[in-house]
């Protein structure tokens, strides 16, 4: 391989030939610079944009001085309990839609209905429920995050091959023995893929809540740090903080992939 | 003999004193250079009378045919700031506070006319809560971080606890209509407002935890702001701004039943003039075009860190028709 791929790399470095890594790290270098070139060449308004250099500067000292480490957990915890708390309850819902006909009406009603709503809709019902505190946050994140899960969940076991359930049951396993030993590994690929979708919903929904609340609890979080700093004019910390949430999409999404490749890639369920 | 005389005098006077209002207004119709769009953005209660007063009276559009005007209720002077700075705002009006986190963060803008000084209240329900100490860990709205409400209440930790920033964890955004509808059902425990929420949460069972006044003395609550830019683009219009905000003013002194009929116009009739004109005579506002203890402020907030620029004297934060009311 080295032999044919050392006299195509001499003659000129192709785009393709580069690792995809290598491709990534060219364009948002590229990216940063047009970003810092658009700053110094417009002499854009401070208040309205922050170079790459002040970004990075303001980063730097808010993740060393805790002002930004510590809205980052506070918004991670209030998005885990929440994220838990949907997923849980999305669960028992699917399966006993799966075990009943009742409950499959009823998830299919209610996910037909409550899933197609923005999750942040309900906050302004979430305040009024719980009043103004971390609750409403994490009711509104929870209801984010459980149709999608159940949706995916249901579809997951429905799709499974009639022949795995119906092997299941012929060797005598209960009806929950199929779920818990033939349904769930079998709908392993759409569980992740809920997962995905919950994480993605329940991250929006937590920093939308954190931008309509002043702070939320006792110590505001990723939403509220961005939301002060625009209060404050202080337009750095808001590009640090959009990076931050960026940045935590980029290593989250890393994460879901290596969880692919260890389940469901390494079962040969889905390819990478 | 005599008083016919005087009587023809007196004509003479009179028509000369017309002639003279006729050609001075003709000529200032000819000389001032109006922008062709002005968006004037305030927010929600009574403190903005005087605009509201220009706004039911249609001055401005009076005295600019050729100029539209915008009129915008917004629920911040955080939110003022930002349209002030993207530009869709030509003069915005609030508290002291936002004024100066814009003025030290480089939002280049002074005060083309002060509208009030203010007595602001904290509000609470709860008869548990009395004092500022009473407060820690609770909720209190008010409408941000950085509004006038916001620097009052730091100064009122800092002198009855020690920490200016010792209930800033408990600050809720909120505007003041939502605010106090929230205090009064209970999901907030505390509202450090203006009038006439303050009237209406007292009315409605509240009561005064602490007063502005007691920790800043009478000072100034509401300004009108324009950027440096406009002003010297449309020094005339800012000019005549001025004029025709000192004029509501002394209407509003002069004759409070009238502008409360004006107030409940601008409102649909909701609430009455009656109330209005009640919240007017009892509402703890001074309504001045003369800025006062800006400077107090200032200090203040340079002090526990809320702006890092001091200005030197309160003249810069001001434009020049503003200089003869001899501000601080």
């Amino acid at each position: 391989m080295t032999t044919v791929a050392l006299p195509r790399a001499r003659r000129a470095v192709r785009w393709d030939s580069l690792p995809p890594l290598v491709r990534r790290t060219i364009l948002l270098m590229a990216l940063i610079g047009v970003w810092q070139a658009y700053v110094s060449i417009t002499h854009v308004s401070h208040l309205l944009f922050a170079s790459p250099w002040q970004t990075t500067t303001t980063l730097w000292n808010d993740w060393t001085n805790g002002s930004l480490a510590g809205p980052t957990w506070e918004t991670l915890r209030i998005l885990l309990e929440g994220i838990g708390i949907g997923i849980g309850i999305a669960i028992v819902l699917t399966v006993f839609a799966t075990l009943t006909t009742v409950g499959s009406d009823l998830l299919a009603l209610l996910t037909s209905l409550l899933n197609p709503l923005p999750g942040v809709a309900v906050l302004p019902l979430a305040m009024l429920w719980f009043g103004i505190n971390e609750s409403a946050i994490i009711f509104t994140i929870a209801n984010a995050t459980i149709w999608p899960v159940a949706i995916n969940l249901s579809t997951g076991f429905k799709t499974v091959s009639p022949t795995l359930v119906a092997v299941g049951r012929n060797i005598g396993l209960s009806k929950l023995r199929v779920i818990t030993d033939v349904l769930v590994p079998a709908a392993l690929p759409h569980a992740v893929s809920g997962l995905k979708t919950a994480w993605a919903f329940g991250w929006r929904t937590v920093i939308a809540a954190e931008l309509v609340f002043g702070v939320a609890g006792s110590k505001g979080g990723l939403g509220n740090y961005i939301n002060n700093a625009r209060l404050y004019l202080i337009t750095p910390r808001v590009f640090a903080g959009l990076v931050t949430i960026a940045a935590l999409g980029v290593v989250f999404e890393a994460l879901f992939g290596a969880l692919e490749r260890r389940t469901i890639v390494r079962w040969g369920m889905q390819t990478s | 003999m005599t008083s016919n005389r005087s009587r023809a005098v007196l004509v003479v006077a009179a028509l000369a004193a017309l002639a003279a209002l006729v050609a001075t207004t003709a000529t200032a119709r000819q000389q001032v250079t109006a922008p062709s769009h002005v968006t004037i953005a305030y927010q929600p209660g009574i403190g903005y009378a005087p605009l509201i007063v220009l706004k039911a009276q249609k001055t401005l559009e009076k005295q600019f045919p050729n100029t539209t005007f915008s009129w915008l209720v917004l629920s911040s002077g955080a939110a003022i700031t930002t349209g002030v700075i993207s530009g869709d705002i030509q003069v915005g009006a609030g508290g002291t506070g936002p004024l100066l986190v814009g003025w030290a963060q480089g939002v280049d803008w002074k005060v083309i006319a002060g509208l009030d000084w203010g007595d602001l209240w904290l509000m609470a329900k709860d008869p548990n809560i009395k004092t500022i100490a009473d407060l820690k860990g609770k909720r209190i709205a008010m409408p941000g971080p950085t509004s006038i409400q916001g620097v009052v209440l730091r100064k009122m930790a800092q002198v009855k606890l020690g920490d200016a920033h010792a209930l800033d964890s408990g600050i809720i955004s909120m505007d003041h209509p939502a605010a106090m509808q929230a205090l009064m059902t209970g999901q907030i425990d505390a509202h450090l407002t203006s009038p006439p929420y303050q009237l209406q949460e007292k009315v409605r069972g509240a009561h005064i935890v602490a007063r502005s006044n007691q920790y800043f003395g009478a000072s100034s609550f509401l300004s009108a702001w324009e950027t440096t830019k406009f002003y010297s683009q449309y020094p005339d219009f800012s000019k005549t701004f001025y004029n025709d905000v000192q004029k509501a003013i002394t209407l509003i002194n002069t004759n409070p039943t009238k502008v409360a009929h004006l107030l409940q116009d601008d409102s649909d009739g909701v609430p009455t003039w009656r109330q209005y004109k009640q919240w007017l005579g009892a509402s703890g506002l001074t309504f001045t075009t003369r800025p006062l203890g800006l400077m107090r402020y200032a200090n203040f907030m340079n002090k526990i860190a809320m702006i890092k620029k001091m200005p030197s004297s309160w003249e810069d934060l001001v434009f020049p028709p503003v200089y003869p009311t001899k501000g601080s």
